[in-house]
């Protein structure tokens, strides 16, 4: 996984931020980890599908914009945070469904899959198009949920763009976003330029089929 | 229309100022461009957010830094919030002193932690101070008919 030059630098930049953030969750991602914590893990976000409550924010627009039809999870729990980063999404024309916790996140996406199941595949369209998950507060177990999210998706056959929002700049933490298998880094708060910049890249590892 | 277009060079040469003395930065432009006419309190929600947040982690750090035995892991949580969200309405003023502040809390300076906190408070009601002009403007124009000039 490469990250944008761009963005390498700006963290480089940054990096006069030399504090270290603690993660002290569960290495999941870690290889030599054994498959059996990753269960246990798994089935302390999965303790059941109870309704999980989502913020949905769809804008009726004409305009032809770049999102248009998209839609986008963002799993997010600072107010300010969500305020930005769905009004830049909406004004971009995408859809944005709202999850302010990682643990409902996780139930979330869980449910819409086995819903679409239920359902029946009349199309394998996935249901959503891109995640943006947000890294800032390392605690609540947000490395751990891209995780199960992960394994949830492609247990469906859906391989969907995850983005980590940070603003930490710190190696470490960018070198634990890739371990997550992220698929990019957004720094905060979200800029318009810079999420399209993403996804262009995303639609083109997707297109030459580098994932 | 006269009212209008005087408001609307006062909010200009003012939100010129601002960014001159940077107080704000491009972010807070970038705010600004994301509210149109479908979306016309974006800027005024989000700066009601920061000033609650700001609040909220000042009284935090006073209480975090009077502890007998200060936990400078939880100071420094605090001050890297207010950071970030300094940083995502685009208070640069703010953000540069929040950066000053953490050094010092990496050192475990208490001294230090606790000027900075009166340096970051010093900068939060300055800018929160200017904001709040801001907002009297832009609603003033509105009130009289008039758009929010575009500020690229």
């Amino acid at each position: 996984m490469s990250l944008s030059t761009e963005l390498v630098n700006e963290a480089a930049r940054q990096l006069n931020e030399r504090t270290i953030h603690e993660l002290p969750e569960l290495d999941v991602y870690h290889q030599e980890q054994n498959e059996e914590t990753i269960h246990e893990l798994v089935d302390v976000y999965h303790p059941r599908q109870k309704d999980v409550s989502v913020d949905v924010i769809e804008l009726h627009s004409t305009e032809n914009l770049p999102l248009k039809g998209k839609k986008i999870l963002l799993i997010e729990d600072d107010s300010t945070s969500v305020t930005i980063s769905q009004r830049v999404i909406s004004s971009l024309g995408a859809v944005t469904y709202i999850c302010r916790n990682t643990r409902e996140s996780v139930n979330y996406v869980s449910k819409i899959l086995s819903e679409q199941r239920d359902v029946g595949p009349s199309t394998t369209s996935p249901p959503f198009d891109f995640i943006l998950i947000d890294c800032e507060k390392l605690r609540t177990g947000v490395f751990a949920a891209t995780v199960c999210i992960r394994k949830d998706l492609s247990h469906y056959g859906f391989r969907i763009p995850i983005m980590a929002l940070t603003v930490h700049s710190n190696m470490e933490v960018i070198a634990k976003i890739q371990d997550a298998e992220m698929d990019y880094y957004l720094p905060k708060p979200l800029k318009p330029d810079l999420l399209l910049e993403a996804i262009d890249y995303m639609e083109y590892r997707k297109l030459f089929r580098r994932l | 229309m006269e009212i209008v277009a005087k408001l609307q060079k006062q909010f200009m040469d003012f939100i010129s100022a601002l960014y001159r003395e940077r107080f704000l930065d491009d972010q807070f432009l970038q705010l600004q461009k994301l509210q149109d006419e479908s979306n016309p309190d974006f800027v005024f929600e989000v700066v009601s957010l920061f000033f609650e947040d700001s609040e909220k982690l000042i009284n935090n750090l006073a209480a975090a830094l009077q502890q007998q035995v200060v936990d400078f892991k939880q100071v420094d949580s605090h001050v890297h919030q207010f950071k970030g969200s300094s940083s995502s309405i685009g208070a640069q003023r703010v953000k540069n002193a929040c950066m000053a502040f953490k050094t010092f809390c990496e050192e475990k300076n208490i001294e230090g932690c606790v000027q900075c906190l009166q340096h970051v408070k010093h900068e939060y009601f300055l800018v929160k101070n200017k904001l709040e002009t801001l907002m009297r403007l832009e609603k003033q124009i509105l009130a009289a008919g008039g758009r929010i000039p575009d500020l690229s």
